[in-house]
């Protein structure tokens, strides 16, 4: 049996769509994780690749999640679309897509330093820790691990020092590249480098993520400040698609519809 | 970094490894799943999967 997300991500490739394998599927196909409840794809922000998804998921009977059109009009405001459907094998696939991944300083050069391997697109390692750093606690956990088996076990000093969430580690990786920490200019690097008690290390690294899991946080605030009725006009429709069996290219004309709202909005 | 650099990086980890015993970030499931090629990783993700769906908080779309 096989990763039936990553046997979708081939029928998106197959329809045409530009699409690369993202958060927590990147993860399991990195190796670090063994399991993630949903598929994530960065989309190449052009309709055509949109329409290919979408053609795609349409043959699956897939419905819309909460979520705005899978449109670039709404993609490039940095907001997403969902949509679940039962797959043949009976699980329950449920696919997220976004074309402006959050803290990705450099759209295209993600795109170039993609892996596209074995009927596989995926982000780059990179992009990945810098797509990690979430408001939630546990993808710190995922950040440490590929800091390590890309960084310190990959020899990579640069993704060792920048991401590294732990003392031990840390500290071993500073010992090990001193000119390359000396350049670096992470708090936990520099308290390290000065011989700083362990506690100060350990605060600085806790600082640093609360301060990553807060800048998310915000970031979520105001794209749901965007949404004014959104939300609520959403689950009245959907509620009417379950009960006249709505098809998927229907389903998405109504939501263009209600979501210029948001457009609307905007700031 | 530069591209080639990140992108080497990436390549490593696409085909089997080892991640150290102490690895304080990960469990012996995840250990043993790095060791995989990538159709073994997607194997594994397809057992999980199955594992899931048949947890009795399954969720059904079609309600």
């Amino acid at each position: 049996m096989k990763n039936p997300y990553l046997e979708l991500h081939n029928e998106f490739r197959k329809a045409g769509a530009d699409v690369l394998l993202s958060s927590g599927q990147a993860c399991v196909v990195f190796g670090i994780a063994a399991f993630s409840k949903d598929g994530d794809w960065i989309v190449r922000e052009a309709e055509a690749s949109c329409n290919a998804i979408l053609g795609v998921l349409r043959q699956h009977g897939a419905q819309y999640r909460l979520g705005v059109p899978l449109h670039p009009i709404w993609l490039k405001l940095g907001l997403t679309s969902h949509f679940e459907f039962l797959a043949d094998s009976g699980f329950r696939i449920r696919t997220d897509f976004c074309t402006r991944p959050p803290r990705i300083p450099d759209l295209e050069r993600m795109w170039k330093r993609a892996m596209r391997i074995e009927n596989i697109d995926v982000v780059d390692v990179e992009s990945l820790v810098q797509l990690k750093q979430t408001r939630r606690l546990r993808d710190y956990s995922i950040i440490g691990a590929l800091a390590e088996v890309a960084g310190l076990e990959g020899n990579s000093p640069e993704l060792a020092l920048t991401y590294l969430q732990d003392y031990e580690l840390l500290s071993r990786a500073v010992k090990r590249w001193p000119v390359e920490s000396a350049a670096c200019s992470r708090r936990a690097v520099e308290l390290l480098l000065k011989n700083a008690a362990r506690s100060e290390v350990v605060s600085a690294l806790a600082v640093e993520q609360d301060d990553r899991m807060q800048e998310d946080q915000r970031r979520i605030d105001q794209m749901q400040s965007l949404a004014g009725d959104y939300v609520r006009d959403f689950t009245s429709l959907r509620t009417e698609w379950r009960k006249t069996k709505v098809p998927l290219p229907e389903q998405h004309r109504q939501l263009m519809i209600l979501a210029r709202g948001i457009l609307e909005t905007k700031p | 970094m530069t591209d080639s650099e990140i992108m080497a990086v990436s390549r490593r980890l696409l085909a089997p490894y080892v991640i150290p015993a102490e690895c304080p970030y990960l469990s012996e499931d995840q250990q043993e799943l790095s060791r995989q090629n990538l159709e073994g990783r997607s194997a594994w993700m397809a057992e999980w999967l199955l594992l899931a769906d048949s947890a009795p908080h399954a969720f059904d779309i079609t309600t």
